[in-house]
């Protein structure tokens, strides 16, 4: 019976690929959302022109086609894929308007004054202006219909909603690769993000200002389905990816207090040793009643019996992220 | 005091050698992988004849990095400060259609950064991300003199101990793009090995014979966790796949024994303390979007993710789900939902073995803790004027716990209301500005560091009143209040709700950047962040009749706590001349500590947690290019780690770094 069904659902998954595959071949248009449709489509009284007139003029876009024929949006996306090749009109929409009345000989007459021949750019997509939407729209409209594998949570992410675009992280004309390096992370999220560059500034904080975690080590920039952009959907997972000691199950654990590190810890940086938000032994008695305060006679503990109770929580309760061990009293203190 | 070694752990050879065979079963999937993209380019070479051409770049820096330390390692929290010899590499290659680069940096012994990837048109991606750092850890000092000779002691074993940990962080990723339909297949893999002497601290004994001991502890732990899934266009929606296998493995010394005491409720024995369990996860996740061009777009992902203790056989299975509505019915107005859904359920052995070297203990578990947590929130943004946008975000979310009677929890279900304004956009010419508040109620709050109530305050402004000058001020105000805190007395179990709490957290920042011309930029910054908070404790006592009788708790109310941080930092670029740049960077910054108990009880309790830290650093860097792509850097170095409560954590640093550079 198992058998029949694996090859049940085995037919069935290649029915769906088969139709997916053909649906997928049909010629279709992309349909953009009307009201952003228009400003990212460009003067509709303009004709496209082709790269080639762009690049007769300026050596500049010498360089930026280049650098795109050695991209995957550019040469290197192959015909067999069927998508666009992504050239200057694709983004900045037809341009026979924008180079009206300008002719080779023009150009070339100006070339030998020393003159650099300004196209009409008024008449082209005004992308520093646009709304951030619209600015994402122009890469969406290739990238939601390729499998763009990152961008499941983009729409109603953090970033997005906030009017941020890709235009802002990606640097479009500045190589044939646009992503953006690891360590050059930093830098540019703090561009926006500065309150949380001055908390790296704190005795206590992870390596970022020294280049050896990055923002995108914890954070999907491109959307995420938890909170704050994270790459996993709790921040336990995030933080054990690197502090794998903690993450358990556990047979005694702190409740499910443990179940979020930022009850007690902060990510980006504290006065605090270890990111604590709050220091020993104040941050445990926010929620724990104290060790005796006093002796068995009813006299305050001398000094060195109180540094011995309330230094730090953590000399005893070592444990404290959960452990397998019961303590002596056979609970779980995390003495043990 | 006999001290006993600690054992490295040896029981369920077996059963690791079978573990290490799952996870090579996993490792076949990423050599495939390695394979194909060895593979695939040759064999799609001969139908290519690339007509692009896009020029290499190469670049090689070769130098010394001399440095010295003076006092304590906390001046160089995250570096070595070992003199040594100084690479850098930079290749960036295009023999199109295939494309190839690295990124190779070491300045210092265990400091190494590599970025390198290699692309075959569309169809294959791949990159790999390595780093390496060294983590000088805390040796926690304790007192010269016991308190109690007999009942209270301390005892370190390694005084001397300077512990640091070696870390390295490997990523790979891995992409293959069919060429005539876009569907992916992706891998990523993740290795975190972090290898050293950690301090461990512990407790020997109980209340009638304590000691506090701390003893070195070599650890070796390797977190792995490999992910491959499959992306693809299924007509109007795209559908990824993806299953996650996540390992921890440690090794060293992975549990310590040592002698216990004899007490009234266990017999004296070697037991085992601070075992580092083996874990394990497993996930699977399925995604589904739908085109983000439309004007309504949807998104939605089903994960499950099972973890297991390979130590103590305690499971936990979490289901996660998450969704997304975008609805844009006009250029002005939009609306955004979102939900997302967690269920944690955790599987535990009722009881467990506490293995001495000759009792063997049975100890009965607490019944796991399992949590369902809903949320959904709605954010709606108009924007009035083209200037301006508006924003408002109501959420609500439920969390329901299990098994609150046995965690002597006082609600089951705790509810959240939070409801977020916001306005930003552009004033005038040049004054862009961002607000937001948000307040939250919390309906049955469980832990005392939730709120009832909590409003928070956001701003940031930035002026450029024209080109080469931009202030850019942020303010951010955090107020919780909470009423009625709940402590359970540690006698007798029984909850006692008294008090109250409030947390005020600020945070300014102040940012001047001044560009007098092309060639100079000054930065100017000062930031400063203080958390205040008043809250009730309660202490436990004796009754104070002689015996060890407990008496009633005594309660503090509004108990001042406060950190404090205050930096400046000064920043200069200045292009001298077109061979030579110059920069300079000076910060400073302040963080100072406290709280007060004014009990006759209390007193001095907070003085054991005193913070006052001064942390400089300075760093001046230059670059000359020579002739035919031949230059020299240099960068100096300065940091200063004043603990200015205890000298033993004081520190100073120096480096310089002299590097020659080439270009291609």
């Amino acid at each position: 019976m198992k058998r029949w069904l694996s090859v049940i659902t085995v037919l069935l998954l290649g029915l769906t690929v088969l139709y997916a595959c053909t649906e997928l071949k049909r010629s279709k248009p992309i349909l953009p959302l009307n009201e952003y449709e228009k400003m990212i489509a460009g003067r509709l009284d303009a004709e496209y022109v082709g790269t080639e007139t762009c690049l007769s003029a300026c050596h500049a876009h010498d360089e930026i086609k280049a650098a795109f024929d050695a991209s995957t949006m550019g040469a290197q996306l192959r015909r067999e894929s069927g998508l666009p090749l992504v050239d200057c009109e694709s983004c900045h929409g037809p341009g026979s308007l924008a180079i009206k009345g300008i002719t080779r000989k023009l150009v070339e007459e100006n070339n030998k004054k020393g003159i650099k021949t300004k196209c009409n750019y008024k008449t082209l997509i005004d992308i520093n202006n646009l709304p951030a939407i619209a600015k994402s729209l122009i890469c969406l409209k290739c990238h939601t219909g390729n499998a763009t594998f990152n961008l499941h949570e983009w729409s109603a992410g953090t970033h997005a909603v906030n009017d941020v675009s890709c235009s802002d992280c990606h640097r479009i004309h500045e190589g044939p690769d646009l992503k953006v390096r690891p360590k050059d992370t930093a830098t540019m999220c703090f561009k926006c993000h500065q309150d949380i560059m001055a908390y790296f500034k704190m005795p206590s904080h992870h390596p970022v200002p020294e280049g050896k975690t990055y923002c995108t080590d914890c954070h999907n920039p491109h959307g995420s389905t938890s909170e704050k952009l994270l790459r996993k959907p709790t921040v336990k997972e995030v933080c054990t990816r690197c502090h794998g000691e903690k993450e358990g199950p556990f047979l005694y654990e702190h409740a499910d207090l443990t179940e979020d590190c930022l009850n007690c810890h902060t990510p980006h940086g504290s006065p605090n040793n270890n990111l604590l938000v709050v220091r020993e032994p104040f941050l445990c008695l926010q929620c724990h009643q104290s060790h005796r305060i006093n002796t068995a006679t009813g006299e305050p503990k001398s000094i060195a019996l109180k540094g011995f109770f309330f230094t730090r929580c953590t000399n005893c309760h070592s444990q404290i992220h959960g452990t397998d061990i019961p303590s002596p009293g056979g609970t779980g203190r995390f003495i043990q | 005091m006999m001290k006993t070694r600690p054992r490295t752990r040896t029981s369920d050879v077996t059963g690791r050698l079978c573990f290490y065979r799952n996870i090579s079963r996993y490792l076949y999937v990423p050599v495939a992988i390695v394979v194909l993209t060895l593979l695939l380019p040759a064999l799609l070479r001969a139908e290519e004849d690339p007509d692009y051409s896009y020029s290499s770049r190469y670049s090689l820096g070769i130098g010394y990095n001399w440095s010295s330390l003076d006092g304590s390692k906390r001046a160089i929290e995250y570096q070595s400060g070992i003199k040594s010899p100084a690479l850098r590499t930079g290749i960036e290659i295009y023999p199109l259609p295939h494309r190839f680069y690295l990124d190779f940096l070491t300045y210092e012994k265990d400091d190494l950064y590599v970025d390198t990837g290699y692309a075959y048109r569309e169809i294959l991606l791949s990159r790999l991300i390595m780093r390496e750092l060294i983590h000088n850890l805390d040796h926690y000092r304790f007192p010269d003199s016991n308190p109690d000779e007999v009942k209270r002691k301390y005892d370190d074993r390694n005084i001397e101990g300077v512990y640091q940990t070696d870390n390295r962080i490997s990523s790979f990723f891995l992409r293959l793009k069919t060429p005539d339909y876009p569907v992916h297949l992706y891998s990523r893999y993740f290795r975190y090995d972090k290898k050293g002497d950690i301090q461990q601290r512990f407790l020997i004994g109980t209340f009638n014979d304590m000691t506090v001991t701390s003893q070195g502890r070599q650890i070796d732990f390797r977190t792995e966790e490999l992910v491959v899934g499959s992306n693809g266009h299924f007509g109007p929606v795209e559908i990824e796949y993806s299953h996650g296998e996540k390992n921890f493995v440690p090794r060293g010394n992975t549990v310590l024994s040592d002698i216990y005491p004899a007490t009234s409720v266990r017999p004296g024995d070697v037991y085992p303390h601070n075992l580092i369990p083996e874990t394990r996860t497993s996930s699977d996740y399925i995604k589904v979007h739908s085109s983000y061009t439309g004007r309504i777009t949807a998104s939605a992902s089903v994960g499950s993710v099972r973890q297991s203790n390979r130590d103590s056989s305690v499971k936990r299975d979490m289901i996660l789900g998450a969704g997304q509505l975008s609805y844009i019915p006009m250029d002005e107005l939009s609306f955004f939902l979102r939900f997302s859904y967690r269920n944690t359920d955790e599987d535990a052995p009722a009881t467990t073995a506490l293995k001495g070297l000759t009792n063997e203990l049975t100890y009965e578990v607490r019944p796991p803790l399992d949590v369902r947590r809903r949320e959904v929130s709605l954010n709606i943004r108009a924007r009035p004027l083209r200037s301006i946008n508006l924003a408002g975000i109501y959420s609500v979310s439920k969390k329901d716990r299990s098994a609150t009677e046995e965690w002597l929890l006082a609600n089951r279900d705790t509810t959240v209301n939070i409801l977020t304004l916001k306005v930003y956009g552009t004033l005038l010419k040049g004054v862009k500005f961002r607000t937001s508040y948000k307040y939250s109620d919390l309906k049955n709050p469980v832990y005392n560091t939730e709120p009832d109530l909590s409003h928070e305050l956001k701003f940031y402004t930035s002026y450029s009143p024209f080109p080469g000058i931009l202030a850019v001020l942020t303010y951010n105000l955090k107020k919780e209040i909470r009423d009625k805190l709940r402590f359970i007395d540690n006698a007798t179990d029984i909850p006692l709700e008294a008090g109250q709490r409030n947390n005020t957290t600020n945070n300014i920042l102040g940012l001047v950047m001044l560009t007098p011309g092309e060639k100079t930029s000054v930065t100017l910054e000062c930031g400063y962040y203080r958390n205040k908070l008043r809250q009730t404790l309660m202490y436990s006592t004796f009754s104070g009749d002689g015996s060890s009788t407990p008496g009633d708790a005594i309660m503090e109310n509004g108990v001042p706590y406060s950190d404090e941080s205050t930096s400046y930092s000064i920043g200069v670029t200045h292009q001298i001349n077109d061979k030579t740049d110059i920069s300079a960077d000076m910060g400073q910054t302040h963080s100072k500590g406290k709280f007060r108990t004014s009990n006759p009880l209390s007193e001095n309790i907070a003085s054991f947690s005193m913070l006052k830290v001064t942390e400089t650093a300075l760093s001046i860097r230059s670059s000359y290019a020579i002739i035919n792509g031949f230059g020299i850097e240099t960068m100096l170095g300065l940091r200063d780690y004043n603990d200015r409560v205890d000298d033993y954590n004081d520190g100073k640093f120096y480096q310089a770094i002299l590097i020659l550079t080439k270009r291609w």
